[in-house]
């Protein structure tokens, strides 16, 4: 009676036995279970444990924070963000942390940005405003709004963003935990993701990936990107590594250069920022080819001496790279020997394969969304992305990988991220020929 | 060619074709009689005598004043000075002179002449009869005698130094319809002293000081680094401080995307510096917001200024009498209409209404130019009508006359005409010295014999 109400394919796995499940199964139980269930769990229950011991260092780092109250450098550099700005000051008015300097880089705007920025200026709503009349990119812009920072520490935020209204303390008080904390990555949410399908997919995803995922990766010491959204960096270890490089993927281009310089890098969970995600498939494959193919472009080729033995080796730079290149690159590539494996060898079996993945995979993003409830601060609200969970399999295991794969090819063979109009042709001609 | 009569040892006359001209060449030499002539034309190479000359006819009184003037062309005077006159003559072959005498004094013929009591009156008068007289656009001209930087031909006779006030006399104009402008150009002026001897200066948006120099920004395509130019100069030329690459081609290396100004008082750097406008006469520092924006046109009488000028038929008068206005009265000719039919209303039916004059009565009225009359009388009959019940009519003789018809009534001092007459004598009282009333309020009690005309005919008060 209760074998009918069970479907055949879980009776058939069942029967056959753990050894020939492993086989079939080897790349769900080998990388995606181990990854992203076990390391979650076991990171939790050492932060459970650690809790209180956190939270003592982060209250004492917090008051060293308001005694020396430093000042702080708010960049935030873009083309046609205008209309964002107004809203975006109104924002950075009601953070408990004050004591900044607000500087706009418009790069090259063509829109109503240039006039906006100058009478915001004008109302002494921000510090200085700066117009290059010629787009120079995203780096450029940031370096601009470098050179003419004051601050102790800088912020570097995008202008469509929102922020909590402790936000900016929470991300400057890792600097006073450690000081060999170079810059701390801020905690990016999706603010529309009650747009559309393709939102609420991406809030699940920032939740797992950047969320969580970074939590991990921080407590582990291989936190590898520090989000342009919403990052701080101490201005004596950016000004060493003299700033920003041409995208795209400068975000994590400087992560590394960082690190590579000496200083450490960290995750802070509490400080939260809210963007908003494309709330279209189109827009999100462009973005997305953009930001794999800088794995490539940054992990892979500029930054390759990480992954050699020389004068600068470094032990958590080098996991952080192989982390990221290894879950992003090499588990792309195995995936698809899996699906060469299983067609070759069990194409017979297909029909108890392909339901037992998929339920493989739902049971999984549900019990990694239990942990993701277990970190969050806004677990209540997030409850509403719940009923959207299961389609993860479909995004994450078979459209996010086929982009992922698409990029991977482009920028491995031709080199296609020099050609992204996100940067100048100018710029990415020069840094081209130079290698970068 | 003019046949020179010698009249005296100091002056000549010359006669063309009717056309008497007399030669003058100082200011004494000017007496009553020059009146009598078509036409004056300066004959000195003196320029403060000639200024003086031009000044003692051009501000006489009357519009005498605007007889046609010229100079001797062997002279040669000031822009600031010609414009003032007819222009330049040659006094041996000069035909068209004795035309251009003709014509001015032909238009000036046409011209009612007036005896204005008041400075404004007067100014407007002269004004709008010299550009009538002339029959050319009253044009001003870019002067730095001038505080405002133009110079009006005539007008500026009377504004030295007080030329906003000029610039508003043209505006009243204007607004009233006697003058059509032309848009010439913008000018701004200092707020405290309303000079156009500006000097416009980028200024630190910090501390002020003019002290200030802007820099090439420079942008490092490869490095994606970008600072002030000063940053990448080096003895060999420019060298990237981030990447120590040497900077070779521009467009190619690099680009200059944008500039920054650092002021070298207080160290500042900003891309926006503010604009400052020092006055040279005053040394007063404005803002540009802070700068008094005035308008110079080309100016052209319209058609009713020249009614104006041919009937000076006041336009305070026609409006009371052609139009109802906005203060609750209506034109004397409907008044006078309604009067009449009530007569005979009570004549057939025996009812009993009152008829109420009130005149307010001061010298200092009187001085008023015609804008500032209609004004006061819009205020009191605002006042008045605030009283009066929806039934009452009234209507206004001159801006201090005003009837009120109360129909239906047996009272023949209803109260509200006894606050009218408390509340005005109060007002008026305490904004003017004067030791009598000046408020005069009649009251008739109309009957079937009552003559309409006779309750208009009231002599003008302010002269008691």
């Amino acid at each position: 009676m209760l074998e009918q109400l069970i479907p055949e394919y879980i009776l058939y796995w069942n029967a056959v036995g753990i050894p020939k499940f492993i086989r079939v199964f080897w790349y769900f139980v080998l990388f995606e279970f181990t990854r992203y269930i076990i390391i979650d769990y076991v990171v939790f229950a050492i932060f459970s444990l650690t809790k209180n011991r956190r939270n003592k260092c982060f209250a004492q780092a917090r008051q060293a924070l308001f005694n020396e109250n430093p000042f702080v450098s708010v960049i935030i550099p873009g083309k046609n963000e205008g209309k964002h700005l107004f809203k975006l000051t109104k924002s950075l008015d009601e953070q408990t942390f004050s004591n900044f300097e607000l500087i706009i880089v418009d790069d090259g705007s063509d829109d109503e940005t240039p006039t906006i920025g100058k009478n915001l200026e004008q109302l002494g709503l921000i510090d200085k405003f700066i117009r290059n009349e010629m787009r120079g990119g995203k780096a450029s812009a940031a370096n601009l709004a470098l050179r003419f920072s004051k601050g102790k520490y800088i912020v570097h935020l995008d202008a469509d963003c929102s922020f909590d209204r402790d936000a900016i303390e929470n991300v400057l008080i890792p600097f006073f935990m450690d000081s060999k904390i170079g810059a701390v990555g801020g905690n990016v949410k999706v603010r529309n993701y009650k747009d559309s399908l393709c939102a609420k997919l991406q809030a699940i995803e920032y939740l797992k990936t950047v969320s969580v995922g970074r939590i991990i990766t921080s407590y582990l010491g291989i936190y590898k990107i520090i989000s342009g959204a919403f990052g701080a960096f101490k201005k004596e270890a950016i000004d060493a590594i003299g700033g920003w490089d041409i995208g795209p993927g400068l975000d994590g281009d400087i992560t590394v250069k960082i690190r590579k310089s000496g200083y450490k890098v960290y995750f802070e969970p509490s400080a939260i920022c809210l963007t908003n995600a494309p709330s279209k498939f189109k827009v999100l494959t462009k973005q997305r080819l953009r930001w794999d193919k800088s794995i490539i472009r940054f992990r892979v080729r500029k930054h390759k001496d990480v992954y050699f033995p020389t004068a600068n080796f470094n032990w958590a730079t080098f996991f952080s790279l192989t982390e990221n290149v290894f879950y992003n690159v090499v588990l792309d590539i195995l995936w698809w020997i899996y699906i060469i494996d299983i067609i070759i060898n069990y194409s017979g079996s297909l029909q108890f394969i392909i339901p037992m993945n998929f339920t493989l995979y739902f049971v999984m993003n549900y019990v990694q969304m239990s942990s993701i409830s277990l970190f969050s601060e806004r677990s209540k609200e997030e409850r509403y992305l719940w009923k959207y969970v299961g389609l993860m399999t479909l995004y994450t295991g078979t459209y996010l990988r086929i982009v992922r794969t698409a990029a991977y090819y482009k920028e491995f063979f031709f080199k296609r991220s020099f050609e992204d109009p996100w940067n100048p042709y100018k710029s990415s001609i020069q840094a081209k020929r130079a290698g970068l | 060619m003019f046949n020179v009569l010698r009249n005296s040892d100091s002056a000549k006359e010359l006669v063309y074709q009717g056309v008497r001209l007399v030669l003058v060449r100082r200011v004494t030499e000017l007496q009553q009689q020059w009146r009598d002539y078509n036409g004056l034309i300066i004959d000195t190479a003196i320029e403060h005598e000639a200024k003086a000359i031009v000044e003692a006819v051009r501000r006489a009184k009357g519009i005498e004043s605007l007889i046609p003037l010229f100079i001797n062309d062997i002279q040669d005077f000031p822009r600031e000075l010609v414009c003032h006159t007819d222009g330049f003559i040659d006094t041996q072959h000069q035909e068209n002179v004795a035309h251009k005498t003709i014509a001015i004094n032909k238009r000036l013929a046409q011209i009612m002449v007036k005896d204005s009591s008041n400075f404004d009156e007067e100014i407007k008068y002269k004004t709008l009869g010299f550009i009538y007289s002339r029959n050319q656009i009253f044009a001003p001209f870019t002067s730095r005698v001038s505080r405002i930087g133009y110079h009006f031909p005539l007008l500026s006779l009377y504004y030295k130094n007080e030329e906003k006030t000029l610039l508003k006399i043209l505006e009243s104009l204007e607004k009233q319809g006697y003058i059509a402008k032309t848009f010439r150009d913008h000018i701004h002026l200092c707020k405290s002293c309303d000079s156009n001897y500006l000097n416009f200066k980028e200024i630190c948006s910090s501390c002020k000081s003019a002290d200030i120099q802007a820099r090439d920004m420079i942008h490092h395509f490869v490095c994606a680094h970008v600072a002030p130019e000063n940053d990448f100069k080096t003895e060999d030329g420019l060298s990237c401080p981030k990447c120590d690459k040497h900077l070779r081609h521009i467009g190619i290396d690099y680009d200059k995307p944008s500039s920054i100004f650092s002021c070298n008082s207080c160290a500042n750097e900003f891309q926006n510096p503010e604009m400052q406008a020092s006055c040279f006469d005053c040394d007063t520092d404005n803002t540009l917001s802070e700068l008094l924006q005035k308008t110079i046109g080309d100016y052209s009488i319209s058609a009713h200024g020249e009614q104006w000028l041919f009937d000076m038929q006041s336009p305070l008068k026609k409006q009371i009498e052609t139009s109802e206005i906005d203060d609750g009265t209506i034109p004397i000719s409907i008044f006078k209409v309604l009067l009449k039919q009530e007569v005979k209303r009570i004549l057939t039916t025996g009812i009993t209404s009152q008829f109420v004059t009130i005149q307010y009565e001061n010298a200092q009225f009187k001085t008023l130019n015609e804008t500032m009359q209609h004004a006061l009388k819009t205020e009191i009959a605002e006042i008045i009508r605030s009283y009066l019940l929806p039934s009452d009519i009234m209507t206004v003789q001159d801006y201090n006359l005003f009837h009120i018809f109360i129909p239906d009534t047996k009272n023949p001092y209803p109260e509200r005409i006894e606050h009218i007459d408390y509340n005005l004598n109060k007002l008026l009282n305490d904004n003017i010295k004067k030791e009598k009333s000046p408020i005069t309020v009649t009251k008739t009690a109309l009957n079937s014999n009552t003559k309409i005309d006779t309750l208009f005919n009231y002599k003008d008060l302010s002269q008691c």
